[in-house]
C-alpha cells in the first residue's frame, strides 16, 4: 500500500470489504456516513442498491445472502437507522444468512455532548441484541481491521450476521494498513461416536423422523438424507418456516411441519425418534394457555446428528457410510399440474396457477401468512425452485425485501413473491427499489384486507364472533389499500385479479416478461373456515 | 379495591390504565397481544391500528405532545419493540409522556428459543429509549405495572415508560385492579439562590454591556413558559433562543413571543453567540451541532462564554422563569411580540419561499404545523413569523428521519378541532408512509405537503462536504429518489388521501388556500425547486476552506 496516497478509514473499509469479495452494498445512508458514500462512488466493482427503509436494506442482504451464501454490505445510519433495521436483521440472523452490516454515527468525542442521536445504550450494545458479532471501529486503520474481520465472521458456517460501528473520526482518521481478510470459519465435524450411535439406532427399525434445517435443505443435501431414508425408512421433514429449501420436480420430497402446534404434534405422533439435522426442536412462534411448548410429543425420543453450524454435507455423509444406503434417493418429486382453475379467485387457485406455471429454477418466497398454509403442498410438483420463507425471525414483512436480494443475487432467475397484504406494508418500500434495480420479480399480494391469521389467533383466545373495534385493529379497510395505485406510484406496474381466470393470465404474463410486476390477488380467505374449526376444538 | 370477579392479566392491565386516565392507544397487534385486543374490543377506547411501528410511538409522540399525558403504545415482540424505537427515541428527546406495553410470547416458553427470540430480551433492548421499563411477573403484577407505567409517564415534563408483558400474564389470573393513579406534581423547585446568582449576573452584564442569550429547552417555547421567558428577555435586555430540532412544541405567529433561532450549522451558531457574554440555560442542554466533520468544533457556543441553567426539564420551570423575571423587574406581560403580516398570494416558480408566503397568508389561527421538511424549512421559522398564532412541532427530535407523518396523525387525534399541517420532506415521507392509512382510516383533518425536490437535498449537501469537486453518479444515487421518480400523489390515493400535485407558485396556492377551508385529510405533492444547489455550493466552500 506504500505506493499509495494517504488513505483514510472510509477509504480502508472499502478497499477490505473489495478485498474480502464483497461486490454488492444494500444502502440507507445518512449524513455520518457520507465519506463512505463517496468511496462507493469512487470504488470500480460494486453493485449499489438503495433502500428508502433500513428494514429493506436489511432484508434485502438477507435475501442476497440466502442465494449466495456469501455476504453484502448492508449500509445503516446512527442509531435510529440501526433499530429501524433490526427486524430483519434477526430474521436475517435466524436464516442464517451471511451479511457485514455498518453503523455509521458522531465522531466518539462528540457523545459526551449528547447529540440528537444518541439513545442511551451505544449502537453496538443494541445491535448485540440481533446480530452474531458487533464491534465498534475507533480509528482509521481500526476500520479496516474491523472490516476484515466482520467479513471473515459473516463468512463462517453457515453465515453470520457481523457488525461494524463506525464514528465519523474513524471514518476520516488516517489509515496506513490493508488487512488481509482471512477464511470463515468452516463447519464442523461430528464425532465418529455420534454418527455410529445414531446409525445404530436407524438400523435399529425406530420409525424415525429426520428433522432437516439449514444447509440441510440444499439439494447435495437432500440426496444424502433421501438415500439415508431410502436405507433406513426414516421420514425427511422440515420446520414451517426455513431459510432455503430446494424443491420441486426431480428433487428429494421433504414434509413441511405443521405451522399450528397441535397439528405439528400430530404430524410427529407415530415417531419412535427425532434426529435434528440442523434444525432446532420444532416449536410453535407462540404460546398459548394450556398448549405444548413443541411440536414434538413426549413419545418421540430427541437425538441431534447435526446443529446449524455442523458441515452438514459431511454429517450427513458420514451417517450414510456408517449405514450403507443405496445409490438412489426414497424418492424424487415427479411433476404435478392441475387443470387451469376457474371461477372464484382463492388461495388455492393461486397454488394451483403458481404450480403450473412457475419456471425451472425460479425462487419462490413465501409471506402469505395463512393464506399459504397449503400453497407448499400443491405446489410439491412445480418445476424445480428455491423455496425462501418470509420472517424466519417472526417479524413480519420481510418478503419484498428478501425478493429484492434474491433478485439482484440471481439476475437470471425469476423471482416469484406470495405475500399478505397486511404484512406487505410493513415494509412497501421494498417496491420502489424492485422499480429501481428493474428486479425480475412477481410480487403476488394475498389480499385478504387485513391481518386474517390475527383474526385466527384472536378466535383461539376467546368465544364469538369478535366485536367490531377488535376487527378495526385487525383489518386493512375502511379505506382498502389501492395496491395498483401504490405499486404504480412507487413505479412497478400491476394489475388487479378478482376471478380465477383473472389471475392465471396475469401470472402467465408476468412469468414471460423481465421485470417487476405486481397482482393484486383478492381472494376469497381461508380464515372463515379455519376460525370455524378452530372454534369447534377451542378449549379456552 | 375490593374483591372482582375474576379477571386475566390483560383485562387488569387495561382497566388500570383507563382508570389512570389513558382514553386512546397506538398499536400494531400481533398474535401475543390477543388478550390485549380482546379487552381493548369491549370498551369504547380510540383503538387506533397502525401498519408499523414507528408510527405506533410516533403517533402517540405526536398525542402526547399537544395534550401532555399519555396514550398507550402497544407493539409486538422484540421486533415490534425495535421497529418502533426510532420514534420512541425521538418522542423523548422531546420529553414526550407515553406509556408502552410490549408483548412477547410466554416467558416459560423463551427455554425453547422461538424464532421471536433475539439475543437480548426486550427490556434490555428497550433500555436504549425510554425512561423507565420493568417486566411485569404476574397478572396482578401486570396491573400494577401498568398503574406504575401511567405515573411515570406523567411525570414532568413527560416521561416513556414501557411495561414488558409475557403473554402467560395476560391469560394469567387477575384478582386485583390496581386503585386509579393519583398523579403528583413531581417538579423539583429550583433553589431561590440558583435565581438571584443568575439575576445578579444578569443585572452586572446589564451594567457592562454584556447581553445575555438564553436558550429554551424542548417544553419551554410554549404556553405561560413562553411567557416567563418573554418577560426574563424583555427584564434583562437579552434574546431568547431554542433550538431547531430539540424542541417538542414552539408556540408561534402573531402575538407570540419573539424567539430566535439557534442556526444548524455549529460556525454559524458560534458566531452568532459571539455577541453574548453569558448563556443561561432554561430546561436546556448546551446547544450543539447534530453531527461531527473533520476539523470542525461541534460546540455552537463561543469558548469563553459563561453558561448559567436556571431549571432543568424536570424542575419547576415556570416558577423558576417567573422568579427570575421579577427578580430582574420586568414587566407583568412582555411586549415584544410577532405581528400579523399580510402577505400577498405568490406567483411563478414554487419555491420554499412562495410555499411560506401561501401558508403565512391562508393558514388559520391555532394550526398545529409539524416540520420535518429537513432543508426545504430551514427557513420555514424565520419566513412564516407573520402569520396566524400557530403550533409548530418540530420532528426530528431525536435526529430520526421520518416521525413527521406519525407525529402529525398523533396530534390531529389529541385535536380534532384544529387544523393539522405537515410540511414533509420526500425522502422522510417514506419512512413511515403507512401513516397515510391513517390519515384516511381515522379522518384525520391533516394536509400533508410533500416538499417533492426529488431525493435529499440535505444528503446532497453533506456529501458536497466530504469531498473536492462534483459528485460521482452513483454516490448520488445514494441519495436521490429519481429512478425512478416516485409519484407520491397516486401513493397517497391508494392509502384513501385525496391528492394533488402542484407545480408553480399559483397552483401551490389554490391548493393549500382550497385545502385550509376543507376537513379532512389532504395530500400536496409540491414539485419545489431544490435547495441542494445551493447546499451544495455553500458546502463546497466550507469544504475548501476547512481543508485549504
Amino acid at each position: 500500500m506504500s505506493e499509495q496516497q494517504k488513505m483514510n478509514g472510509g477509504k480502508v473499509f472499502f478497499d477490505t470489504v473489495i478485498s474480502g469479495g464483497i461486490d454488492t452494498v444494500f444502502a440507507c445512508p445518512g449524513t455520518s456516513e457520507m465519506q463512505l458514500v463517496k468511496e462507493i462512488g469512487l470504488t470500480k466493482g460494486l453493485h449499489v442498491v438503495s433502500g428508502i427503509h433500513e428494514n429493506v436494506v436489511t432484508g434485502a442482504a438477507d435475501g442476497y445472502g440466502r442465494m449466495k451464501d456469501r455476504p453484502s454490505l448492508a449500509l445503516l445510519h446512527v442509531a435510529c437507522g440501526l433499530t429501524n433495521g433490526m427486524a430483519n436483521m434477526h430474521n436475517a440472523r435466524r436464516a442464517n444468512s451471511p451479511m457485514v452490516v455498518f453503523v455509521g454515527g458522531v465522531a466518539a468525542y462528540h457523545e459526551v455532548n449528547n447529540p440528537e442521536h444518541q439513545m442511551l445504550y451505544r449502537p453496538q450494545q443494541i445491535a448485540a441484541a440481533t446480530t452474531d458479532w458487533a464491534r465498534e471501529a475507533l480509528t482509521g486503520d481500526h476500520m479496516g481491521d474491523a472490516c476484515a474481520e466482520a467479513i471473515r465472521v459473516a463468512n463462517s458456517y453457515p453465515g453470520k450476521v457481523s457488525l461494524v460501528f463506525g464514528p465519523s473520526q474513524a471514518m476520516w482518521g488516517d489509515a496506513n494498513l490493508l488487512p488481509e481478510v482471512q477464511e470463515g470459519t468452516p463447519g464442523r465435524r461430528v464425532a465418529q461416536s455420534v454418527i455410529d450411535a445414531l446409525a445404530e439406532d436407524l438400523k435399529a427399525g425406530k420409525k424415525t423422523a429426520l428433522m432437516l434445517g439449514g444447509r440441510a435443505l440444499r439439494n447435495e443435501a437432500l440426496e444424502i438424507a433421501g438415500r439415508i431414508a431410502a436405507a433406513t425408512g426414516a421420514t425427511l421433514f422440515h420446520d414451517s418456516l426455513l431459510a432455503r429449501l430446494q424443491r420441486g420436480e426431480g428433487r428429494v420430497p421433504v414434509q413441511k411441519i405443521p405451522y399450528v402446534v397441535e397439528d405439528g404434534q400430530k404430524a410427529l405422533a407415530e415417531f419412535e425418534q427425532l434426529i435434528l439435522v440442523g434444525n432446532q426442536i420444532p416449536a410453535p412462534a407462540f404460546s398459548y394457555k394450556g398448549k405444548p411448548l413443541t411440536k414434538v410429543p413426549d413419545s418421540c425420543e430427541i437425538k441431534t446428528l447435526a446443529t446449524i453450524e455442523t458441515d452438514m454435507i459431511a454429517a450427513l455423509t458420514a451417517l450414510a457410510d456408517a449405514i450403507g444406503v443405496p445409490a438412489e434417493p426414497m424418492a424424487r418429486q415427479e411433476r404435478i399440474t392441475y387443470d387451469v382453475p376457474s371461477g372464484a379467485l382463492n388461495p388455492a387457485v393461486v397454488d394451483q396457477t403458481v404450480a403450473n406455471l412457475l419456471p425451472e429454477d425460479s425462487i419462490v418466497i413465501d409471506e402469505g401468512q395463512m393464506e399459504t398454509f397449503g400453497t407448499m403442498e400443491i405446489t410439491r410438483g412445480a418445476r424445480r425452485h428455491d423455496w425462501l420463507s418470509g420472517c424466519t425471525g417472526g417479524a413480519i414483512g420481510n418478503s419484498g425485501s428478501i425478493a429484492v436480494g434474491a433478485a439482484v443475487a440471481c439476475p437470471d432467475r425469476k423471482v416469484v413473491l406470495l405475500s399478505g397484504d397486511w404484512s406487505f406494508m410493513q415494509t412497501n418500500q421494498s417496491l420502489w427499489t424492485m422499480a429501481q434495480e428493474k428486479a425480475d420479480i412477481c410480487v403476488v399480494i394475498m389480499n385478504n384486507k387485513g391481518s386474517r391469521a390475527l383474526e385466527m389467533e384472536l378466535a383461539r383466545v376467546r368465544p364469538g364472533d369478535a366485536t367490531p373495534n377488535m376487527m378495526k385493529m385487525l383489518d386493512l379497510q375502511n379505506p382498502d389499500i389501492d395496491w395498483v395505485r401504490m405499486s404504480e406510484g412507487l413505479g412497478v406496474p400491476a394489475t388487479t385479479a378478482t376471478s380465477a381466470e383473472e389471475f392465471y393470465e396475469q401470472f402467465e404474463a408476468a412469468m414471460n416478461k423481465k421485470g417487476p410486476h405486481l397482482i393484486d390477488a383478492q381472494v376469497e380467505s381461508m380464515a372463515p373456515a379455519v376460525i370455524k374449526m378452530i372454534r369447534e376444538n377451542l378449549v379456552l | 379495591m375490593s374483591k372482582q370477579k375474576k379477571m386475566n392479566g390483560a383485562q387488569a392491565f387495561f382497566k388500570t390504565l383507563v382508570a389512570g386516565g389513558v382514553d386512546t392507544i397506538f398499536c400494531t397487534p400481533g398474535t401475543s397481544e390477543m388478550q390485549v385486543v380482546d379487552e381493548m374490543g369491549y370498551s369504547d377506547l380510540a383503538c387506533i391500528m397502525c401498519l408499523d411501528e414507528n408510527t405506533v410511538t410516533g403517533m402517540a409522540d405526536g398525542y402526547g405532545r399537544m395534550l401532555r399525558r399519555p396514550a398507550l403504545a402497544l407493539v409486538h415482540v422484540g421486533a415490534g419493540l425495535t421497529n418502533s424505537m426510532s420514534s420512541m427515541h425521538g418522542a423523548r428527546k422531546a420529553m414526550t409522556p407515553m406509556v408502552v406495553y410490549s408483548g412477547h410470547v410466554a416467558a416459560y416458553h423463551e427455554c425453547t428459543d422461538v424464532v421471536h427470540i433475539m439475543k437480548k430480551r426486550s427490556p434490555d433492548i428497550a433500555a436504549a429509549t425510554t425512561d423507565w421499563v420493568y417486566e411485569a411477573k404476574s397478572g396482578d403484577d401486570l396491573a400494577q405495572a401498568g398503574a406504575r407505567a401511567v405515573e411515570v409517564a406523567n411525570e414532568a415534563p413527560g416521561k416513556i415508560a414501557m411495561v414488558y408483558a409475557p403473554n402467560n400474564l395476560a391469560w394469567a389470573d387477575a384478582s386485583l385492579m390496581s386503585e386509579p393513579t393519583k398523579l403528583r406534581d413531581t417538579r423539583r423547585e429550583v433553589a431561590s439562590s440558583t435565581i438571584s446568582t443568575i439575576a445578579e449576573a444578569i443585572k452586572e452584564g446589564q451594567k457592562t454591556g454584556k447581553k445575555t442569550a438564553f436558550v429554551l429547552g424542548a417544553t419551554a417555547g410554549m404556553g405561560e413558559e413562553l411567557e416567563a421567558a418573554g418577560r426574563i428577555a424583555e427584564g434583562a435586555g437579552g434574546t431568547l433562543f431554542q433550538e431547531h430540532f430539540a424542541t417538542a412544541r414552539l408556540h408561534k405567529g402573531a402575538g407570540r413571543i419573539k424567539v430566535s433561532n439557534i442556526p444548524y450549522e455549529s460556525g454559524d451558531a458560534q458566531k452568532l453567540f459571539s455577541e453574548y457574554a453569558q448563556l443561561v440555560l432554561i430546561g436546556a442542554k448546551i446547544p450543539v451541532a447534530e453531527f461531527t466533520y473533520q476539523g470542525k468544533d461541534p460546540n455552537k457556543i463561543a469558548p469563553g462564554t459563561s453558561v448559567m441553567t436556571l431549571a432543568s426539564p424536570d424542575n419547576n420551570m415556570l416558577q423558576a422563569m417567573n422568579d427570575l423575571a421579577d427578580a430582574l423587574d420586568a414587566p407583568k406581560s412582555a411586549s415584544n411580540r410577532y405581528e400579523r403580516k399580510t402577505v400577498e398570494a405568490p406567483t411563478g416558480k414554487l419555491t420554499c419561499g412562495s410555499m411560506e408566503q401561501t401558508i403565512t397568508a391562508s393558514m388559520p389561527a391555532d394550526a398545529i404545523v409539524v416540520d420535518d421538511g429537513v432543508v426545504s424549512t430551514m427557513m420555514f421559522r424565520e419566513n412564516t413569523e407573520g402569520a396566524e398564532p400557530f403550533d409548530l412541532l418540530p420532528a426530528p427530535t431525536g435526529g430520526q428521519i421520518g416521525s413527521g407523518l406519525p407525529i402529525a396523525a398523533g396530534a390531529a387525534v389529541a385535536c380534532p378541532d384544529r387544523k393539522v399541517i405537515l410540511l414533509s420532506g420526500d425522502y422522510t415521507l417514506m419512512q413511515c408512509n403507512t401513516a397515510l392509512w391513517n390519515l384516511a382510516a381515522q379522518n384525520l383533518d391533516v394536509l400533508v405537503v410533500n416538499y417533492n425536490n426529488g431525493g435529499s437535498a440535505a444528503l446532497e449537501g453533506e456529501l458536497a462536504r466530504v469531498r473536492r469537486g462534483e459528485a460521482q453518479e452513483k454516490s448520488l444515487d445514494m441519495v436521490h429518489i429519481r429512478k425512478p421518480y416516485i409519484e407520491y400523489d397516486k401513493m397517497a390515493e391508494s392509502m384513501g388521501v385525496p391528492s394533488s400535485v402542484a407545480n408553480t407558485a399559483e397552483e401551490f396556492h389554490a391548493q393549500f388556500t382550497d385545502a385550509m377551508k376543507k376537513k379532512g385529510p389532504r395530500f400536496i405533492d409540491a414539485k419545489v425547486e431544490s435547495l441542494a444547489p445551493m447546499m451544495v455550493a455553500l458546502m463546497r466552500k466550507d469544504y475548501e476552506a476547512t481543508n485549504s
